[in-house]
């Protein structure tokens, strides 16, 4: 979606009787008890370093490491990998050579849940299985939205009414030529369709000079209206190059909004993370145990989405390497503020102590990330003359307060609340400088 | 007294020229051509644009309009791929550096958003500079985005890769058998190390063995080996002592203008404004004895102009009584004017009283002139006390003999490769040079522009602008500093020290180099524990202070000495028949280095006020008998003269220069250079008129003949479009002495006006004006902040730096000279130049008092005109920097019709852009004349591609990102730097504490060293602006408007007796 497009009035009225279908896909599991202790352990202890697949991270991908090694010398060198080395076992000199002498921490599990792990890693069971859409086994909802068929049939009744008027009227006329001439005249009056609405017209000019009035002042006001919605962009939803997820991220996830714009609390800018903070995580979240998520209604492979940011960095997930040629990710700006307008993330979200959510709406939800506020002056001033300043506790407000006049404190505090605009947050040069 | 006192801007107004008058009733002196284009009713009938055409243009207009609106293109939002630590977008940097471009020193602080440099301010760490900063140094970011520097190394003007040039310029150095190195003055001891192993390495050793340094030569372009020289006679140190001005109690100039280009200027500022405050204990006296009009002279208590050719006589009659006074031999000397006798005299008189505690200064390049001066000085016993010659200034370190040897060996063709760098020699040594370097094989520039010299080289490695480039500097001794990039190189461009450190086959890099060397010969003078502790404080504060040995002053038959010179200055002949010109440099345009920089052209010059054009300065009276035009402005442009000195000539508009002494003429150094994409020359090239002796040593000084020609210039001056006629309360200004008898009435009276309310004999009884308002009290006086400003005339020398500090900070546009012409410069801050008649300070020759004071009984333009004859020849100067006075009462405010400008609740009147749809009646209504209408877009029209910086990628990347780019058709002025208040109350909010005094600074007082601008808090009581609006000093321009302005003046305070 290159342009964003206004909605036009039938196109809404088309939305607004539309139809959802819903499917519910429940993910069922079928493993074995210790599978699934299994399952769990590896995540807690071992995946931060290992692939249960062939794939090396950090540590080498443990898939068929039950028929490579045997069960007893997996066990010591899970729970204690130096020590084994010490004694100078061959396999493990090996693999302590190959992996550049980083050294496999000793692991606090006991015998049984080694065996867990050990029969996850053998069987991983359906996390590989293609199917519909599975985020961490919660059902999702998916939104479906044909729009040519109900245009279709909108058109569709829309001809069918016409072809009812005009049989209507041809049996108006005929009905009325066959009465005059059983009553010996000839029908005079009008025949086709056009001449009965003139005439219809024509018998009711009251009616028709109030209907145009109402249309023309109906009209102005839609225009208006419409005018004041130039260059407003709520709910501008466009798709990003890479398929990012906030609902995932920051809902499921419930990664801190901060963690990846961390501007928001020291700049004017919230800033849109660079893909090295990406890495922090995403250096071990590949996506090759091959999960989908839904964005903007489709379905589209993890693996393929998060390959995009090694593709972008020039990253070799095999050797661990990053190449000569990274590129940046051109994203597509949501909110877009005029360049007249200085806006200071800091100022709301640390001095003024707002949640994000209060100008971006809940996020955590939009899996296409969306604007949620119209961004306009009129919705800034009105939130600057509700919202209370978070004075309490603020040296700096208090010195303020000290220099109040006790007119002007009762003017401003006579409501209990001291709120943005009463310390000048309706003044142009607050904004516009 | 001083509301007797009257003010001009201009010879025009002065001289009650009724077309000034005239043009001064309207706020815009053009007309707008609406007659030319709806009163022809034949091209109107002509035209090919019917009314039917208009509708349907219209109508498609708004179609069009409506359907571009409901698509807005997509915006791209693209972070870093790996963001640096240290950068966060929106949030400014802060790096210590050191700007030298051979002339001036400056260790500074550079802002960068976004890795971009965008604002320079001087480092407040330095002890030597304080954080004083020039017009120079602040615009020197903008020559960083220059489009036109060269953007890859050249052979034979042909561009190549660097491996190229190693590799073919390595072959011809080796082939080489007499290679030179000519230089600017290197302060950096890196450098100089570096220079000397690449010397070592491509020629050989002297007798000694040791690295021949006959083959490195430094060459000033402004020579100052006249006092090189002399102190090498006198002291054995053929170097610049430390001037400590901050001392000295009697300052006496002849003709140097130490605040403005000669020498440490930027030094000698901060000392200079410490002795300068009336409420101090002591106020230095300055006499300046000097022939063109120069900044120093217009800040000078007492100002004799007087011809170039008596600075020797002066300096031999003072010399001649003080050793009378002290009991010494005299010196010979031929006669002094008389008209100069008593003030020598009383100068003599000062020197004497105040011994050890003043300091005479000369601008003469002659070395004999210089020997009087040093045995003025030590007689007087200023050296180790006003003169420090322990800690010697490396600024300067030029010496012509070496350069004239130079030469005529090029010439005999035995030099077989040249590298020339950090100097335009073709440019200032002229012809001579440019033959003699045709002679040399390999030629080697390293300009970072395509200058005169590198046009002549074969070989050009452009150098990196200083803001991409590691350095270090030692200009004065025992004080070290460093320069370190603020940004990648923007084009293939090479450090110097880079590339000779790749031709000597030196490992690493240079900033390798310089670690090194400071580890091996700073970081042991110091006290400092362990090195890299030492380096990362010292990157982090720019600069590092060493010890010094004092020792005790040598001097080798000084008596003797200045004998021999002051018969050797009394038997110069004086051709009394020419005029004597006087060659200076400029307080924006220095010695070239501002020439190309648009910023720098467009900041008017302090004292003529005259942008984009140097000229010749000529007394008003004798252009008068020569029937030249004084007046200069949109309407009426100058006279073209020619000029000749020898056998050079060059054609010049001339300018009438009140204070200009009599039989004298003026012309600036540096112009006639081409800026942006402009294809004509800024001025012209005056350096032909430099006369060299026969060891190299230039005089600035020559005789000179003019010639009337053909023809008018047009002349771009920001003053004398917008004029405050006749009303006293704009400057107020006493003496000293009236002003240490305390009583505020005698020099700032509290103004009032005659109430309704009557006394007992039925007169009408005066209230103070705070009582009379049409409002009532504006609520910001009490509540929260109000942002003030105070600005003592005292301390402010008129340099304009702040000028170009504002400038930079705001995004003002750049016009050109067409539009400044035409009254429409932009600057939001100007600095109005006042001359004044009435001052005779010292009541003798030729007085003219009583004839002024009888003339200004005579009412109305009459009293000006009569004040003529008295002193267009020796005005005293006023420098009043204007900005939006922030008035609580503004007229602006009442008179908008959109309500585009308002006032906000921290007393700041609010210039709202969006909202305004260019009415101009706040204009008109100011009573200020501080606010700038946008009449084209400048970053965009195309009459502005060749001048207005913005309008290219690069140049455009040095605008602020936290303040709008005006458009065309809207109002704009100061804001008090409302983006900077801003963010420090919302540092304040964040960090729960009170905004402190000093956390907020506007462009124009960060730029003031000598802290002439004090920007804070009138609200907070501890604040030192608040202590500006207590003192008695304090008063508001036209204060009886009642518009209850936020900014306050100090009364200026000459050191005179009453």
């Amino acid at each position: 979606m290159n342009k964003i497009i206004n909605l036009t009035k039938a196109n809404t009225l088309i939305r607004v009787s539309l139809f959802c279908l819903s499917f519910l896909f429940f993910h069922v599991d079928s493993f074995s008890q210790d599978t699934e202790k299994g399952k769990k352990l590896f995540k807690a202890n071992c995946a931060a370093c290992h692939n249960v697949g062939a794939k090396k991270v950090v540590g080498p991908g443990l898939q068929g490491v039950n028929e490579k090694y045997d069960r007893e010398w997996l066990g010591k060198w899970i729970k204690n990998s130096q020590a084994l080395i010490a004694t100078g076992d061959d396999a493990a000199n090996e693999i302590y050579n190959e992996y550049n002498k980083s050294i496999m921490p000793p692991q606090a599990v006991n015998d049984e849940e080694i065996d867990n792990i050990l029969a996850y890693i053998a069987n991983p069971g359906t996390e590989k299985a293609k199917g519909p859409a599975v985020v961490s086994g919660v059902p999702v909802e998916v939104v479906e939205e044909d729009n040519s068929m109900l245009m279709f049939m909108f058109f569709g009744v829309i001809i069918l009414l016409l072809i009812l008027i005009i049989t209507l009227n041809k049996t108006g006329v005929f009905v009325k030529e066959v009465i005059a001439k059983d009553a010996g005249e000839t029908y005079m009056g009008p025949r086709t369709l056009g001449q009965n609405l003139s005439k219809l017209m024509a018998d009711n000019k009251g009616i028709v000079a109030a209907v145009v009035i109402v249309l023309f002042f109906g009209g102005l006001l839609n225009l208006v209206d419409g005018a004041f919605q130039i260059g407003v962009h709520q709910g501008y939803k466009p798709e990003q190059p890479i398929k990012f997820s906030h609902k995932i991220h920051a809902g499921e996830d419930q990664i801190d909004c901060n963690y990846c714009h961390s501007g928001a609390r020291h700049s004017k800018s919230s800033g849109i993370p660079s893909l090295n903070l990406c890495m922090n995580c995403h250096t071990y979240i590949d996506g090759s145990d091959g999960k989908t998520f839904m964005y903007n209604g489709e379905q589209y492979s993890m693996v393929e989405e998060i390959q995009k940011i090694y593709d972008h960095l020039d990253y070799d997930t095999e050797t661990q390497v990053y190449g000569d040629n990274p590129t940046p990710v051109k994203w597509i700006k949501v909110h877009n503020l005029p360049d007249h307008v200085y806006f200071s993330h800091q100022q709301h979200v640390v001095a003024g102590k707002q949640k994000c959510q209060t100008c971006h709406g809940p996020v955590e939800e939009m899996d296409v990330l969306e604007q949620h506020s119209p961004l306009t002056m009129k919705w800034c001033i009105d939130c600057h003359q509700e919202t209370a300043v978070a004075t309490k506790g603020n040296g700096y407000y208090d010195e303020m307060h000290n220099r109040m006049t006790p007119e002007f404190k009762e003017k401003v505090l006579n409501d209990g609340i001291l709120t943005v605009q009463e310390i000048g947050g309706w003044e142009c040069a607050k904004c516009h400088y | 007294m001083a509301n007797t006192k009257k003010y001009w801007k201009g010879i025009e107004q002065l001289d009650d020229e009724s077309s000034f008058l005239d043009s001064n009733k309207n706020e815009f002196a053009e007309q707008l051509p609406i007659a030319d284009f709806l009163g022809d009713k034949e091209k109107l009938e002509d035209s090919s644009t019917s009314r039917r055409d208009f509708l349907k243009y219209l109508g498609f207009g708004v179609a069009a309009a409506s359907l571009a609106a409901c698509e807005t293109p997509v915006t791209k939002a693209i972070p870093y791929i790996n963001k640096p630590e240290e950068v966060t977008p929106g949030v400014a940097n802060h790096y210590a550096s050191t700007y030298f471009d051979g002339n001036d020193y400056c260790p500074v602080l550079i802002k960068t958003r976004e890795g971009r440099p965008i604002f320079i301010k001087g480092n407040k760490l330095s002890p030597l500079t304080k954080g004083e900063i020039s017009a120079r140094v602040n615009a020197s970011v903008m020559s960083l985005y220059d489009n036109n520097r060269l953007k890859s190394p050249m052979i034979n003007g042909e561009s190549k890769t660097w491996a190229a040039i190693d590799n073919r310029l390595g072959k011809a150095l080796k082939e080489a058998k007499n290679l030179k190195i000519l230089t600017g003055t290197v302060i950096s001891p890196s450098t100089k190390s570096i220079i000397n192993s690449f010397i070592g390495a491509s020629t050989s050793p002297n007798e000694d063995g040791n690295v021949n340094e006959n083959n490195i030569i430094q060459y000033d372009m402004i020579s100052y080996s006249g006092i090189l020289d002399a102190n090498k006679e006198s002291f054995n140190k053929r170097s610049i002592p430390t001037y400590n001005f901050q001392k000295a109690k009697v300052i006496v100039s002849i003709g140097a203008d130490f605040l403005s280009g000669w020498l440490d200027s930027i030094q000698y500022n901060v000392g200079y404004a410490e002795t300068r405050s009336p409420e101090k204990e002591w106020m230095s006296k300055h006499f300046q004895f000097e022939a063109n009009m120069s900044l120093t002279g217009t800040n000078a208590d007492v100002r004799i102009p007087v011809k170039p050719s008596d600075y020797g006589v002066i300096i031999a009659s003072l010399y001649n009584l003080v050793a009378t006074d002290l009991g010494l031999n005299k010196v010979k000397v031929s006669i002094l004017n008389k008209n100069y006798i008593k003030r020598v005299e009383e100068v003599a008189k000062h020197l004497l009283k105040n011994k050890e505690e003043s300091i005479v200064v000369c601008s003469s390049n002659d070395k004999d002139i210089q020997t009087m001066v040093n045995g003025l000085n030590e007689m007087l016993g200023n050296y180790n006390s006003t003169i420090d010659l322990d800690k010697i200034s490396n600024t300067k370190q030029g010496d012509d003999k070496e350069m004239m040897s130079l030469v005529n060996e090029m010439e005999s063709g035995n030099v077989d490769a040249l590298l020339i760098y950090g100097i335009d020699p073709v440019l200032s040594f002229g012809d001579r040079f440019k033959k003699a370097l045709s002679k040399v094989k390999t030629t080697v520039s390293f300009a970072s522009k395509m200058d005169e010299t590198a046009a002549e080289c074969n070989y050009v490695c452009p150098d990196s602008h200083f803001l991409e480039s590691w350095n270090d500097a030692n200009p004065v001794l025992g004080h070290y500093s460093l320069g370190q990039p603020t940004i990648s190189p923007l084009f293939d461009t090479r450090q110097v020290q880079e590339s000779l450190m790749k031709w000597t086959g030196t490992e690493g890099s240079y900033h390798d180099y310089i670690k090194a060397y400071w580890k091996e010969n700073v970081f042991p003078k110091t006290e400092a524990l362990l090195f890299i502790d030492f380096w990362n404080l010292s990157i982090h504060d720019g600069v590092v202070e060493t010890k010094i040995e004092k020792k005790a002053l040598n001097t080798i038959n000084l008596t003797e000495n200045v004998s021999k010179a002051a018969t050797k200055v009394a038997n110069i002949k004086v051709d009394s028949s020419a005029y004597e010109l006087t060659l200076y440099i400029k307080e924006g345009i220095g010695h070239g280095v501002g020439a190309d920089n648009p910023v720098l052209q467009e900041l008017p010059d302090p004292v003529s006020k005259i942008t984009w054009d140097n000229y010749v300065t000529m007394n008003p009276s004798e252009m008068k008998d020569k029937n030249y035009n004084t007046i200069f402005g949109q309407e009426s442009p100058a006279n073209l003269i020619a000029v000749t000195v020898g056998d050079k000539t060059i054609e010049l508009p001339v300018i009438a220069q009140p204070g200009q002494a009599k039989g004298t003429i003026g012309i600036a150094l540096g112009y006639g250079k081409a800026v942006g994409k402009m294809k004509e020359l800024t001025g012209k090239n005056a350096y032909p008129f430099v006369v060299r002796d026969k060891d190299g040593s230039p005089l600035y000084t020559a005789n000179a003949t003019i010639t009337d020609l053909e023809g008018s210039y047009p002349i771009a001056a920001a003053q004398t479009q917008q004029t405050v006629m006749g009303r006293g309360s704009i400057i107020k200004e006493t003496t000293i002495d009236v002003f240490k008898n305390g009583n505020r009435d005698d020099y700032n009276p509290v103004l009032t006006l005659l109430s309704s309310e009557t006394d007992e004999h039925g007169h009408q009884k005066p209230k103070p004006l705070a009582e009379f308002d049409l409002w009532g009290d504006q609520p910001v006086k009490n509540i929260g902040h109000r942002w003030g400003m105070s600005i003592d005339m005292n301390l402010c020398t008129g340099c304009g730096a702040c000028v170009t500090a504002c400038n930079i900070e705001n995004n003002v546009a750049v016009i050109g000279k067409d539009e400044v012409r035409r009254g429409r410069i932009m600057h939001w801050l100007r600095i109005d130049r006042y001359y004044s008649s009435e001052h005779q300070p010292l009541g003798d020759i030729g007085s003219t008092h009583e004839k002024t004071k009888e003339a200004l009984d005579v009412n109305g333009i009459s009293a000006y005109t009569a004040m003529e004859s008295a002193d267009t020849d020796n005005p005293s100067v006023v420098h009043q920097p204007m900005m939006c006075q922030h008035c609580n009462h503004a007229g602006c405010e009442t008179v908008c019709p959109v309500a585009a400008t308002t006032h906000s609740n921290e007393g700041l009147n609010m210039m709202t852009y969006n909202r305004c749809i260019g009415t101009r009646y706040c204009a008109n209504n100011c009573a200020y004349k501080v606010r700038r209408f946008n009449w084209y877009n400048y970053i965009a029209n195309s009459k502005f591609e060749d001048i207005n910086p913005s309008q290219d990628d690069i140049g455009r990347m040095v605008l602020n990102p936290d303040v709008v780019v005006r458009s065309r058709g809207v109002m704009e002025k100061c804001s008090f730097c409302i983006q900077g208040i801003q963010a420090a109350k919302l540092e304040a909010k964040n960090e729960g504490r009170p905004v402190r005094d000093g956390d907020v600074d506007c462009a124009c007082s960060t730029a003031c060293g000598s802290e002439a601008i004090i920007f804070g808090d009138l609200n907070d009581k501890g604040s030192d602006v608040r202590a500006g609006m207590e003192k008695d000093r304090a008063y508001r321009v036209i204060e009886e408007v009642g518009q209850d302005a936020n900014v306050y003046y100090q009364t200026k305070v000459r050191n005179l007796k009453a």
